[in-house]
């Protein structure tokens, strides 16, 4: 037992790899056994002149054994150890307690960022053994709070460590305290679609899922984009979370409490978005975790990509199943969905006309239905401001970001509150026969839908909607009941009534 | 099978209409040697090489007397020229179809006036308000509308027509037994059971783009007043205003904007002497009906409006149609009340979206 630990990843959990050096009398060779991937079969060379530059000389037949023999291993992040195991075993270095090395060797010796740092902390912390990891990954590391850890720029410096000649400092537990900076966009910073904000305020308040449908150039990505700026700052728990799945993904560190934002092109694959491979790396919706989650072109998406949205969104997370096993990430996004009117985008556009035949719209306007839709509860149209009506809005004061923030949380307080007993977090989960019962209204409110029913024939999905959307705009307004109002606003933001234009 | 129908179905079969009749009958010949082998040359004369070649093939699969077996089993009456059904409108047509076609009530097709509605596929709002209200107008007077149960003012003419109890006739360009567009298949389903819907094209025959164009020309005979609603300047609408105008019909297009693309149409009738469509009262005045008092005066606003909603409806009002962001500025309220206004405005159906993002006052035509 020579005390030397790697890493590799199962999802976001690290799983030990034990690394087991023997060196024999013979012509020189390295060879690793253990179900290593490519990129550690490879380590070899990487290994044998990273130590060569920093005064290892190896000789003889060096055999390499990853423990357990049945995992299979990936990544760059078993460079390290290997390295050390080798050190190690020439009676270069030796370790008293056993220890963690994650990082990947350049040929001069120098170490380079990996991803799973973050996992490899916490795992660290959890099994208290001390880590050593690539100086670059240090920032999001030195947020994990209980995890000794060093960060090692490279070999010689490490090896001086192990041998006690220069010690290297541990690193140092931080939080972040600042909050974010100004949000880009700024809801002020957009000219006019002041419906749109509304409802992008609602969604932030309730986590309603929404959809824009407007000809293009109206706005709908700026739009967005802004939501994450009106979202509360991520609390600590949830920002741990992030940096988890970032640093599993290997995406850079971004030290801010800012909230994900992912776009997603349309030609992006189911595994793209849901996660998988061999590897089984989490895919955007869990990047977009705590986030939001922006599908530009909705209907262009393949029918299975949207399919496979639906369940996450459901649970707020995803199971991803694989020949080599299976992991749970977290899902809990708030999505975006942005489509034009039609094919071609101009329906209903005040200035250009639409060129699509009625069929094409229809075949269009098909796409953008089933399941998915129940997980939708505000449907918001984005008129393509004319220049004229820009004018004329003139530099009337829109709201700044952080005003509707502070709006937000308050109704996400209240929200919480309410349902505290319940084990909701916010007014989007409740389930249907559930929010008839406890989403106190008005008595005439009853009366106003029953109407409307009539009128606008919702279904019985669509009114859970409705009252789900009118318990956010009650809540925004710190209304304990729901009035006759917030229904008739809420009902303005059903399936169809964005296209109702269109049939009016 | 009688000789002289299963004549007229044939000849309906290769697309062939009352001149080639008449070519074919002039020259003395029977029915029979429409079809009977040896005999090809008087029938060549009247229809055509092809058009023969086309007949006969299906003469030899029995078609015609296979298809009159088919009409009985779905309910579909075959209505001949010269037949006591036929309606004598047609026979005003140079081309008149040799049958018809006819899944629904032949009686209801004997009251007067009868009303055309065609316009546009891909009509504004504007020309779904109106259509609508020509087809309510039709139901409430009893004058049965005639129309081409297509996307857009068609269809939507005859749903409002049918949703009030009216009569209504669909002049399709497929088989009666098929619904095209698909998504008016239950539409179909209403006028087949309240009015009828007919065709001139054998059963099963699918939407060509040909037979539009050509049925355009039943609607115009079978209308007595062409109601043009919305028509782009080249237009199927305008072919079929065209024609009635060619039979003496009364051709009323209903004015839209100038500039409006979807009105180039009907604008340029009304300069060519066109009745413009201005109110129902002014149409029914020419039916010779007397318009009813309406119950109630529609213009009044309810009595139960807030000062704000009074200051919304006179905004949308004065500056026609609107977003939310012009309109906040113009009453100078915030945008989340202004949206809760402007829902509860459209519940009471004051208001609508009349394009994306942009709403209108509703008025009732």
């Amino acid at each position: 037992m020579n005390n030397v630990c790697g890493l590799t990843l199962r999802g976001v959990k690290g799983v030990a790899v034990e690394v087991e050096v023997e060196i024999t009398g013979g012509l020189f060779s390295i060879s690793v056994v253990g179900l290593a991937d490519t990129a550690v079969k490879e380590a070899r060379e990487r290994v044998r002149a990273a130590l060569r530059a920093s005064g290892v000389n190896m000789r003889g037949r060096v055999a390499i054994n990853l423990a357990p023999a049945d995992v299979p291993k990936e990544g760059a992040l078993l460079d390290l150890p290997i390295a050390v195991a080798v050190a190690s075993a020439a009676g270069y270095v030796t370790l008293k307690k056993r220890s963690l090395f994650i990082g990947e060797l350049a040929l001069d010796g120098r170490l380079r960022a990996v991803r799973g740092a973050v996992p490899a902390a916490f795992f660290a912390k959890e099994n208290d053994i001390e880590l050593f990891l690539p100086a670059k990954n240090a920032d999001e590391v030195s947020l994990v709070e209980g995890a000794r850890a060093y960060a090692v720029s490279s070999l010689p410096e490490l090896f001086a460590h192990l041998r006690g000649e220069k010690r290297l400092k541990e690193l140092q537990t931080r939080s972040i305290d600042s909050l974010p900076g100004p949000p880009d966009p700024d809801f002020a910073d957009i000219k006019g679609q002041a419906a749109a904000k509304r409802a992008l305020e609602i969604a932030a308040a309730g986590h309603h899922n929404i959809l824009f449908i407007g000809s293009p150039g109206s706005g709908k990505t700026l739009l967005a984009r802004a939501l994450k700026g009106i979202l509360p700052p991520l609390s600590d728990e949830e920002l741990m979370e992030v940096i988890l799945l970032r640093s599993t993904a290997g995406l850079p560190f971004e030290l801010s409490r800012e909230r994900p934002f992912r776009s997603v092109h349309h030609t992006a694959s189911a595994v793209a978005i849901c996660g998988g491979g061999s590897s089984l790396r989490p895919g955007e919706i869990s990047l977009a975790s705590r986030g939001v989650l922006f599908l530009d072109e909705f209907p262009e998406f393949q029918r299975d990509v949207i399919e496979a949205l639906r369940q996450p969104l459901e649970d707020g997370s995803i199971t991803v199943s694989r020949a080599s096993g299976s992991v749970v990430y977290p899902a809990k996004v708030l999505m975006v969905a942005a489509c034009n009117p039609c094919p071609c985008g101009y329906a209903g556009d005040s200035e250009r006309r639409c060129s699509c035949s009625p069929f094409a719209i229809e075949r269009y306007r098909r796409k953008l239905s089933g399941p998915i839709l129940d997980r939708i509860d505000l449907h918001v149209a984005v008129p393509r401001l004319l220049p004229e009506e820009l004018v004329s809005l003139g530099s009337s004061g829109a709201e700044k970001s952080e005003t509707i923030r502070g709006r937000v949380a308050a109704a996400r307080e209240i929200q919480q509150k309410r349902w505290a007993s319940f084990g909701f977090q916010c007014n989007s989960e409740i389930p249907e026969k559930f929010l008839l019962k406890n989403a106190s209204m008005k008595a005439e409110v009853r009366q106003f839908i029953l109407r409307s029913l009539k009128d606008v024939k919702l279904s019985g999905r669509g009114l859970a909607r409705v009252l789900r959307v009118s318990r956010t705009i009650a809540d925004l307004e710190g209304s304990p009941q729901i009035g006759v109002a917030h229904v008739a606003e809420a009902i303005s933001y059903r399936e169809g009534e964005a296209t109702a234009w269109m049939s009016a | 099978m009688d000789e002289r129908v299963k004549m007229l179905m044939l000849l309906n079969y290769i697309n062939a209409g009352a001149a080639v009749l008449a070519k074919f009958l002039m020259s003395g010949a029977e029915a029979r040697e429409l079809w009977e082998p040896g005999k090809a040359d008087v029938a060549k004369e009247a229809v055509g090489e092809k058009g023969l070649a086309r007949l006969r093939a299906a003469n030899n699969e029995a078609w015609a007397e296979r298809e009159f077996e088919r009409a009985q089993k779905s309910a579909v009456t075959l209505i001949f020229i010269e037949g006591g059904d036929y309606p004598e409108e047609l026979g005003e047509l140079k081309d008149a179809p040799l049958m018809l076609y006819f899944k629904g009530n032949i009686e209801k097709l004997r009251r007067r006036p009868r009303v055309g509605v065609v316009g546009t596929r891909r009509m504004s709002s504007y020309g779904r308000a109106v259509a609508r209200g020509v087809g309510r107008l039709c139901a409430e007077y009893g004058m049965p509308l005639v129309s081409g149960g297509a996307w857009g003012v068609d269809g939507e003419s005859q749903r409002a027509c049918c949703e009030n109890g009216g009569d209504t006739f669909a002049v399709l360009g497929t088989g009666v037994d098929v619904a095209y567009p698909q998504s008016n298949a239950e539409l179909f389903r209403k006028i087949s059971e309240e009015g009828a819907l007919i065709s001139e094209f054998p059963l099963g025959s699918g939407g060509e783009p040909w037979h539009f164009p050509q049925r355009n020309r039943i609607i115009a005979a079978l209308s007595e007043k062409l109601v043009v609603v919305e028509a782009p300047f080249k237009s199927g609408s305008m072919i079929t205003a065209r024609i009635a105008l060619g039979l003496g019909r009364e051709i009323w297009a209903v004015p839209g904007q100038i500039g409006s693309y979807n009105s180039e149409g009907t604008n340029r009738l009304i300069f060519d002497g066109a009745f413009p469509y201005i109110s129902d009262e002014a149409f029914l005045t020419a039916c010779g009906i007397e318009p009813a008092k309406r119950k109630g005066a529609p213009a009044a606003e309810p009595a139960d409006l807030s000062a704000e909603d009074r200051k919304i409806l006179a905004a949308l009002k004065e500056n026609g149609e609107t977003t939310i962001d012009n309109l906040s500025i113009s009453v100078k309220m915030g945008a989340s009340d202004l949206l809760k206004n402007i829902a509860l405005l459209s519940a009471k159906g004051l208001v609508f979206m009349s394009a994306p993002g942009r709403y209108s006052i509703r008025r009732k035509l």
